[in-house]
């Protein structure tokens, strides 16, 4: 007994190294989220508030670009008669003179927020806004800006939301070319700021440079036709089945800004409806 | 007097975590890089403290900026291995002489080229374990090394600026 407790004193440095290694290690490893949302839950308010802060300071330095993106969107409002996101395809013409009751139920509705803090370099981003419970805002609601998909909120609290950004290794979302109506699955590599992949469009497609590429019907997450960005680059994956098409993206993920929380009104009624089938 | 260092290096700490979190963080240098100099705070410690004490204040220091990052451990675990490593690599590698115990690490107590060894050791040490548990993967492989050798350059003149600006000349009155 006195041997060990010699022991224990002796390398009691060594001991405690080892033993907050695996602590931070354990973390680090950790896939289970429920480790993880512990981890933020005690801290989220706090660390809003300092990021809140610091962004205050920080925006000042871009309010000239800041303004120069909300002009550019409001004259692409004025010129699309407020129809952002819905495309020709899906709209339903005024002049058919039936009154179908869409327009009071609106599936979508866009909640404006503000990033905090955003950081772009590591292989896993994550994004910080300034909405929360308070504002109604839930896990598993998508994030837009009129230039396209920015990510997906994780972990909520009373005041701030955070988010997985779209160059982060989790995210994913349905797209499709847009002139092709071919359906696929975007991703990020992880290899640049400004590019991510398109997959599981199929080898016999006509893919061109400079086709737009868009969110498809079957995103649940964001308004279809939301804008992603264009094809730079694709090529044959091996056995020629399927295209890894490289589309530039027309957000800059390094200034973000003003963003909207995507929240589907009708999400209750629609996994009712799907539960119902199931059963 | 002990405790008056003690005292220095704290405020030094926190003024230096402020800085991390409110400034560096939101600085990307050629899209590769952002820098750390909240590292050093914990090269600084003072000399006389003990191992388990700066164990436990690396690990919490790395828990925080985790928080504020979103990186789950990966600073608490490079912070603690770098305080592990620091004592050893300063007395035994560069060979540090033990009068200075007691005092803060710094250029006008080490001398430059022994100051400068000393530094390059704790950052890169810092950001090869930042950059290893943030990519877990050679997906990446080209773009981590350019992540971690210009992080590793960026931070090291960091600390020199801050070093010369702020404890040289201080050093050399006393």
């Amino acid at each position: 007994m006195q041997n060990l407790l010699d022991l224990l004193l002796r390398y009691h440095a060594f001991i405690l190294f080892v033993v907050l290694q695996a602590v931070g290690l354990s973390l680090v490893f950790s896939k289970n989220p429920y480790q993880r949302s512990a981890f933020r839950a005690a801290s989220q308010e706090a660390v809003g508030t300092f990021h809140q802060a610091s962004h205050s300071v920080k925006s000042y330095f871009y309010l000239k670009k800041t303004n120069d993106s909300l002009a550019t969107e409001v004259a692409h409002l004025i010129e699309n008669e407020g129809n952002f996101f819905s495309s020709s395809r899906n709209r339903i013409p005024r002049s058919m003179g039936v009154d179908l009751g869409l327009d009071s139920v609106s599936a979508w509705q866009l909640l404006p927020a503000r990033v905090i803090s955003n950081s772009v370099l590591r292989r896993n981003n994550y994004i910080t806004i300034d909405l929360g419970k308070l504002a109604g805002i839930e896990e598993n609601m998508g994030i837009i800006s009129p230039k396209g998909v920015i990510g997906t909120i994780k972990g909520v609290s009373t005041h701030f939301a955070s988010a997985i950004s779209l160059l982060h290794s989790d995210f994913a979302v349905g797209a499709r070319i847009a002139d092709l109506g071919e359906n696929g699955i975007l991703i990020w590599d992880g290899n640049s700021l400004d590019h991510a992949i398109l997959t599981h469009i199929p080898g016999h497609v006509a893919v061109a440079k400079g086709q737009k590429v868009e969110v498809n019907a079957y995103a649940f997450l964001f308004p279809e036709s939301t804008p992603i960005g264009e094809v730079v680059d694709f090529g044959l994956l091996a056995g020629n089945a399927f295209y890894s098409i490289k589309v530039k993206l027309y957000q800059d993920f390094r200034n973000l800004d003003y963003v909207y929380v995507v929240r589907r009104n009708m999400v209750d009624e629609k996994n009712a409806l799907e539960m119902e089938v199931v059963d | 007097m002990a405790w008056q260092v003690h005292i220095r290096w704290w405020l030094q700490a926190i003024v230096l975590l402020l800085l991390q979190l409110a400034l560096f963080d939101h600085i990307t240098l050629f899209d590769v890089s952002r820098p750390f100099p909240y590292v050093f705070a914990l090269a600084m410690l003072p000399m006389k403290m003990t191992r388990w004490q700066t164990l436990l204040i690396a690990f919490s220091m790395g828990l925080l900026v985790d928080l504020f990052n979103y990186s789950y451990g990966i600073h608490a675990v490079a912070c603690t291995m770098v305080v592990f490593i620091r004592d050893f690599y300063l007395h035994t590698v560069l060979g540090a002489s033990e009068e200075m115990e007691g005092e803060m690490p710094h250029m006008y107590n080490l001398g430059l080229s022994t100051f400068l060894l000393y530094v390059l050791g704790l950052v890169g040490m810092h950001n090869l374990a930042l950059v290893a548990l943030d990519e877990m993967s050679f997906d990446r492989a080209l773009l981590a090394t350019a992540e971690l050798m210009v992080n590793t350059l960026f931070t090291m003149l960091l600390l020199i600026a801050l070093e010369i600006i702020f404890f040289y000349q201080k050093g050399k009155n006393r």
